[in-house]
């Protein structure tokens, strides 16, 4: 089965957990999802990885 | 926001889908304006909602980008087309459904004689500077379905005149827009209307030299009054001759009757050409117009003027010295306005020994003279008269799959010797297209006269080659620029003999070159 990488862009701990479990809730799909805090560490993680798709939090502070 | 934007500036291909809450609803709408997949209420994600963004906005980003790739290949073929259009000698001009030039080729604007470059925009009508006939007729092809093709002749302002083929297409995007492909033709007509002139000349056919001597006598004698007699065997095409010169003439929009002299009694030939009076003789039941009264203002060919009984060559005088007839039974002349041709196959100058033509006739009739010379001394001109009958015929009898005549067929006609000259050259080729089944004429599908002369004496001392046939044969040569097989055919040899030729009238491959 592909595995669909998501990046998540979210300073708020509580919001990624949640996100998080509502992936894990997903039957019969794969994902991997990989967290940045910051678009800072978002750039790292899009270095170091091919993603799919990103989830970005409008309203993140370095923004 | 920011960050939004910076990772779509760093990741162009990456879908972003946003997370919001309800407050910044107003900046996520607009991210999305930016390019963003969509956005998610933070409070309000479920899991379903979540997968069908997240599987949406990947494949709406893959669909994008593919978009984006095929517009981007779209944009630089057509920069690649419109390139190659320009670099061809074919003109292109796009047109618009509503007749304006969308796009015109650096190839059109050359071939329509424009220096400006801008024309996009305007009527083609008004660009191509054509006259208004050949416009119409454009427009008229452009209303059908089905490809068209057509010459225009035209002048464009500071250039040579030119002949411009228009290939009209639909264009495959847009039914109701148009493509013309031009190409210049100029050259090619040229080339073939040379070719015309010295091949043909009204009907008749042929090129060596007694026959452009003959256009030459057509085209200054059809421009006098004068009375002409054409002298030739049957079958040379003395009326064809006759025709030619009505048709040069300024008469040429008035009748153009031929009567044949020869097999008509006195009384009835003298009727046909005068007229008659009611009573005049038994049978004349009614007034009768003669030939040369209906001819009045045209021309009249009196063929066989040898045959002319003498009564009739008597009034035939007073007709040429007083233009005026008077027909049968009636005693007041009339005036006639016609041009007399003559034609005959005898010796005339013999016939005035004998006494069985008028001296005075003789001398009035040959004020011009044209002679047609006999097939047989016109061997070079053959194969072109051949395949004008062949092509005459197939296409007459609707048979088109005869396609050639063979070498050993070919053998046969430039063998024989045509004592019925053209007239029967016509009319075998006739005869063997109507035999043939296949698409090349053979030996067997001549009519038994040919085949019983000279072809059965073997081919080797016929086809010695004399000094006379050098010129000829070079000549060929050049004609179908070097091309042997081709120059075999124009010369009505078989190739075997061609080569003999060569040997006997030493002519080198130095010679050939």
């Amino acid at each position: 089965m592909n595995t669909t990488t998501i990046l998540l862009v979210e300073d708020n701990p509580g919001d990624a957990r949640l996100i998080r479990e509502l992936f894990r809730d997903i039957q019969g799909r794969s994902f991997d999802i990989i967290t940045a805090e910051s678009f800072r560490q978002a750039c790292d993680r899009l270095q170091e990885r091919n993603v799919d798709l990103a989830l970005v939090d409008l309203s993140l502070p370095d923004s | 926001m920011d960050t939004f934007r910076k990772i779509a500036a760093g990741h162009p291909s990456l879908p972003q889908v946003l997370l919001t809450g309800l407050n910044d609803r107003e900046t996520a709408i607009q991210a999305v304006r930016e390019g963003a997949q969509d956005y998610l209420l933070k409070g309000e994600v479920d899991a379903h909602v979540l997968i069908r963004a997240i599987d949406y906005a990947i494949e709406r980003k893959r669909v994008q980008a593919e978009l984006e790739a095929a517009n981007a290949r779209l944009q630089k073929n057509a920069e690649d087309l419109h390139s190659i259009l320009n670099q061809l000698h074919i003109g292109t001009i796009l047109i618009g459904f509503d007749g304006r030039i969308l796009h015109m080729s650096v190839s059109a604007l050359r071939l329509l004689g424009k220096n400006e470059n801008i024309q996009e925009g305007r009527p083609w009508q008004d660009v191509v500077g054509f006259t208004d006939h050949d416009v119409h007729a454009l427009e008229r092809l452009m209303q059908q379905d089905e490809r068209n093709k057509f010459v225009v002749h035209f002048t464009p302002p500071g250039h040579s005149s030119r002949w411009l083929e228009i290939d009209i297409h639909d264009d495959p995007r847009d039914t109701r827009a148009k493509m013309f492909f031009l190409y210049d033709v100029t050259e090619i007509h040229t080339l073939r209307k040379q070719l015309e002139d010295k091949s043909q000349f009204h009907d008749l056919i042929g090129k060596c030299q007694p026959m452009q001597e003959v256009y030459r006598q057509i085209r200054n004698l059809s421009q006098v009054e004068s009375t002409i007699i054409i002298e030739g065997e049957t079958g040379t095409g003395k009326e064809l001759v006759a025709r030619a010169l009505h048709d040069l003439s300024p008469r040429k929009d008035n009748p153009f009757l031929a009567v044949n002299c020869a097999g008509l009694t006195e009384s009835l030939l003298g009727s046909q050409l005068f007229g008659h009076k009611k009573g005049a003789f038994t049978g004349a039941n009614s007034d009768h117009r003669g030939f040369f009264e209906s001819a009045h203002g045209g021309t009249i060919f009196l063929d066989e003027i040898g045959d002319m009984p003498a009564p009739v060559q008597t009034s035939l005088l007073r007709v040429l010295q007083e233009k005026e007839i008077t027909r049968l039974g009636e005693s007041q002349p009339r005036k006639v306005d016609v041009r007399i041709i003559c034609a005959t196959h005898h010796d005339l100058q013999a016939q005035v020994a004998r006494q069985t033509f008028r001296a005075d006739l003789l001398y009035r009739i040959r004020v011009g003279r044209i002679h047609l010379p006999p097939l047989r001394e016109r061997q070079e001109d053959l194969p072109l008269l051949i395949w004008a009958f062949v092509g005459q015929c197939r296409k007459a009898m609707g048979k088109l799959f005869v396609q050639d005549v063979g070498s050993e067929a070919l053998q046969r006609l430039t063998r024989y010797p045509w004592p019925g000259n053209i007239r029967e050259l016509k009319s075998v080729i006739e005869y063997a297209v109507l035999q043939c089944e296949g698409d090349t004429i053979q030996p067997g599908h001549f009519p038994p006269e040919l085949l019983e002369s000279s072809g059965t004496a073997g081919p080797v001392t016929e086809t010695t080659a004399t000094g006379k046939d050098r010129e000829r044969l070079l000549g060929a040569l050049k004609e179908a620029k070097g091309n042997r097989a081709r120059a075999a055919q124009r010369l009505g040899i078989s190739r075997a003999t061609f080569y003999r030729w060569l040997d006997d009238l030493n002519i080198s491959k130095h010679d050939l070159s």
